[in-house]
């Protein structure tokens, strides 16, 4: 029984898993999918605009509350986690500090998305936001934590990566992310 | 207009990508976390069902 601790970290990986597929989601709707309207059947670059906008404005909407709730609850049971460490040592380093992180950038990110200001400004912190997640991946790996390193490391060094990632284009001025609608006018 | 779209559609798909992979790794660990860790607070209130 000495092994028994407080402990809220399935959930939180679940909900993590939840979150970043949702985001993939975000992302699929806003960069990717290319919106065909279909008055009469033609791609009518300004029809494509309005509509477009449209669509992305009325999902992004919708995803910015999940983002918001999920970041208020990551932000809150991460800031407890934080200050009573509730995990086995070193995990609280990298399970229990890294949440309130995570429930951070969510939080902005929603309520960026939600009030509908350009996301670009947003793009330098959470690059930076990249970093402690890719040097606790690594930290994972080098010192062997949890029964799963590999994958354990390998699943913050992504996340860690799309977070690096996604801002570039943001920063070059190629994809323009306010609140990923910008993006689709070009479709 | 055209590489713009382009530039951003393929960011778009590695960044999904990236998301997707690392949301199935968050689940898979928290899914057999879950599992080990159910097993050993069980043990704990063994009069609650558990047989062992």
């Amino acid at each position: 029984m000495a092994d028994l601790f407080m402990d809220t970290l399935d959930i939180w990986l679940m909900i993590l898993g939840i979150t970043l597929i949702t985001a993939a989601y975000g992302v699929f709707m806003n960069f990717v999918r290319r919106p065909r309207i279909a008055t009469d059947g033609s791609r009518v670059e300004t029809m494509e605009r309005t509509q477009g906008v449209a669509v992305c404005l009325n999902v992004n909407k919708c995803l910015s509350l999940f983002f918001i709730g999920v970041g208020i609850y990551a932000m809150a049971t991460g800031l407890w986690a934080t200050m009573t460490w509730p995990l086995p040592g070193p995990y609280n380093l990298v399970f229990s500090d890294a949440w309130p992180i995570f429930g951070l950038v969510t939080l902005m990110l929603g309520l960026a998305m939600y009030v509908g200001v350009d996301l670009r400004y947003l793009a330098l912190p959470i690059a930076l936001f990249s970093i402690p997640v890719i040097v606790y991946g690594v930290d994972i790996l080098v010192h062997g934590l949890t029964t799963e390193p590999l994958f354990a490391s390998a699943m913050y060094i992504l996340l860690g990566l799309a977070m690096l990632i996604s801002q570039v284009p943001c920063c070059l001025g190629i994809m323009r992310v306010s609140t990923w609608v910008s993006l689709s006018w070009s479709y | 207009m055209l590489p713009r779209n382009n530039a951003g559609k393929y960011v778009g798909v590695l960044v999904m990508v990236l998301l997707i992979l690392s949301g199935i790794l968050a689940f898979f660990i928290g899914i057999s976390a879950t599992f080990e860790h159910t097993l050993i607070w069980s043990k704990w209130a063994p009069w609650y069902g558990m047989s062992g």
